[in-house]
């Protein structure tokens, strides 16, 4: 890119490349060793040890053998999935649901009302996993919880306990996934031109035709990308369906979590990581065939 | 008649969202300004009892300052690995940078029970475990993406020609990086540090599954107090915690151009 430039000499120049190179070899060199090491070595320890032996003496297990992925056919880890999945695909189209409108009525507001919206749903979006299952575990309490309300309005005679329950677990992730997805399809509409919705207007077309024929096909890929967020953030949800939930709400991710800290077996935990990140992968390739390229500007 | 009907409907709509949005944060608030230690809501008198409880309590006090010392050192590494990727990339396009980049993304679209286990595993094996660093190197790595792509954004925001420019006058790499680049990319690495310190913050389950009940950061308490039983204490952290997260976003918004760090054109 110096060669437009008149003035430098070719040998400086060359010698500039030169530093280049050696500079984007030695500069890179600390963040290398950092993704390497703590990334690159624990996936693949991940996954030797889900080909170990349980071993007391090892923590991560001994020798070879395909015993922990015979084990994912055991009822508890193939329910925990299918839950999840199930858990995954309804929360994922609950919040999208109000996300989509949400952000495109956001976006076309003013910058100072924009900015307001976006710090809320930063603040919520950063809020971790456990206040919210908190919250939502009071909220949903015999004692202060909504059923009061539904006793004051007379819908119900006595407060009641709503935990545990799906609809519980399932109310609290959308709380939990909304501003991911508010985050992910905030770019695409505040750069899409509205005059395009405009021209459809004034050529005639009603708004459910304009929101159909051109607002969704434009925000195809956003839409997608955020329905895979939420997928992903669900799908190994552990708080929330640990405490808002009965074993029957529990999650491939607490089945994980219990398997590697309170039975110790490492193998086993590596497994599911395993067959986790395998339906992950595919629920990705599978969403992002049907989001396809879509409409970037 | 329409139009306003939909005026008003979008209005109720938006109201609706807000309070949903903002009832659990409400409702925690309230009950952590209660005067007795029964769960009440709304608070039937007003006091800072438990917020005194909470800083005379040792066990508290430690687990905040330990989240608060993780989540400044996270960002530190964090944005340590990430500037110079985001650099390479902007400056030369390497491979290697592409590659590193793609590592760095990685973390951030696998559930996070997959990464927690991840590093149990890999702390376990080591046979280094319990300790605050774990946290630390944990986060740094799981939350690369997040500063890589903000100060990415920084970088290309610059004018080639100003680079040119200075390159006309001389200025040799480290000058340009030094004099050009890093003052404009400064408010991008300010703000993803803030963003990344305050998802380290809030993390729990790696944390929980790295260092457990020896290292405890202040998540792992409020789910440990949260399974023996409730008390108002737990809600003055939980508090405390939003107040640092909406803080730090106020601060970002004011600093920098918030709608445009998160992708918009403007």
């Amino acid at each position: 890119m110096s060669v437009t430039v008149p003035s430098v000499s070719t040998a400086l120049l060359s010698e500039d490349i030169a530093r280049d190179r050696s500079l984007s070899w030695t500069g890179l060199l600390w963040p290398f060793f950092m993704i390497v090491a703590f990334f690159g070595v624990p996936f693949f320890l991940l996954l030797r040890v889900s080909f170990a032996r349980r071993d007391l003496a090892f923590y991560q297990g001994s020798g070879w053998t395909t015993d922990a992925y015979a084990g994912l056919i055991e009822p508890v880890v193939l329910h925990g999935l299918t839950f999840s999945i199930v858990l995954a695909l309804t929360v994922a189209t609950i919040s999208i649901l109000i996300a989509f409108p949400a952000t495109y009525f956001i976006a076309g507001m003013r910058r100072k009302t924009q900015i307001a919206w976006l710090i809320g749903f930063l603040t919520t979006l950063a809020l971790s996993e456990v206040l919210i299952t908190f919250a939502w575990q009071i909220i949903l309490s015999k004692r202060v919880g909504i059923s009061n309300i539904a006793v004051f309005l007379g819908l119900l005679d006595r407060p009641v306990s709503l935990t545990p329950s799906f609809a519980g677990v399932v109310g609290c992730l959308v709380y939990v996934v909304i501003p991911f997805n508010v985050m992910t399809i905030y770019p695409g509409l505040s750069r899409m031109d509205r005059s395009y919705i405009e021209a459809a207007s004034t050529l005639g077309a009603k708004p459910y035709q304009a929101f159909f024929n051109i607002l969704l096909p434009l925000m195809r890929r956003p839409i997608a990308t955020a329905y895979l967020t939420s997928v992903v953030v669900t799908i190994g949800a552990y708080v929330a369906p640990l405490v808002l939930g009965g074993p029957a709400n529990w999650t491939i991710g607490v089945i994980i979590g219990e398997v590697a800290v309170s039975a110790q077996n490492l193998p086993q935990a590596a497994a599911i990581a395993v067959l986790l990140m395998a339906v992950t992968g595919a629920l990705i390739l599978m969403i992002g065939r049907i989001g396809g390229k879509g409409y970037t500007s | 008649m329409k139009t306003t009907f939909n005026a008003a409907a979008r209005t109720v709509f938006l109201i609706l969202l807000a309070v949903f949005l903002a009832a659990p944060l409400v409702i925690v608030a309230g009950v952590s300004l209660n005067s007795t230690a029964q769960m009440t809501f709304p608070p039937q008198s007003i006091s800072g009892r438990w917020y005194g409880e909470f800083f005379s309590d040792p066990s508290w006090t430690s687990a905040f300052w330990r989240s608060v010392i993780v989540a400044c050192l996270t960002s530190l590494l964090s944005t340590s690995i990430a500037f110079p990727i985001a650099y390479a990339q902007w400056k030369t396009g390497s491979k290697l940078s592409k590659i590193l980049g793609g590592m760095a993304g990685a973390p951030f679209v696998l559930p996070p029970v997959i990464i927690a286990v991840l590093f149990l595993l890999f702390w376990g094996t080591v046979r280094h475990v319990g300790q605050i660093e774990n946290i630390v190197i944990s986060h740094a790595v799981t939350f690369i993406a997040m500063p890589l792509v903000m100060i990415s954004l920084g970088f290309s925001s610059i004018d080639k020609s100003l680079v040119e420019a200075a390159r006309t006058m001389g200025a040799t790499n480290n000058d340009v990086l030094r004099t050009v680049a890093f003052p404009l990319v400064m408010p991008f690495v300010i703000s993803s540090m803030i963003f990344v310190a305050i998802f380290s913050l809030n993390e729990y389950v790696i944390a929980f599954m790295v260092a457990g009940f020896t290292a405890e950061t202040m998540p792992v308490k409020i789910f440990s107090n949260m399974r023996t039983g409730f008390s108002p204490t737990m809600c003055v952290g939980a508090v405390l915690f939003m107040l640092i997260g909406l803080c730090g976003f106020l601060a970002v918004a004011r600093m920098g151009n918030l709608p445009k760090l998160l992708g918009a054109r403007a």
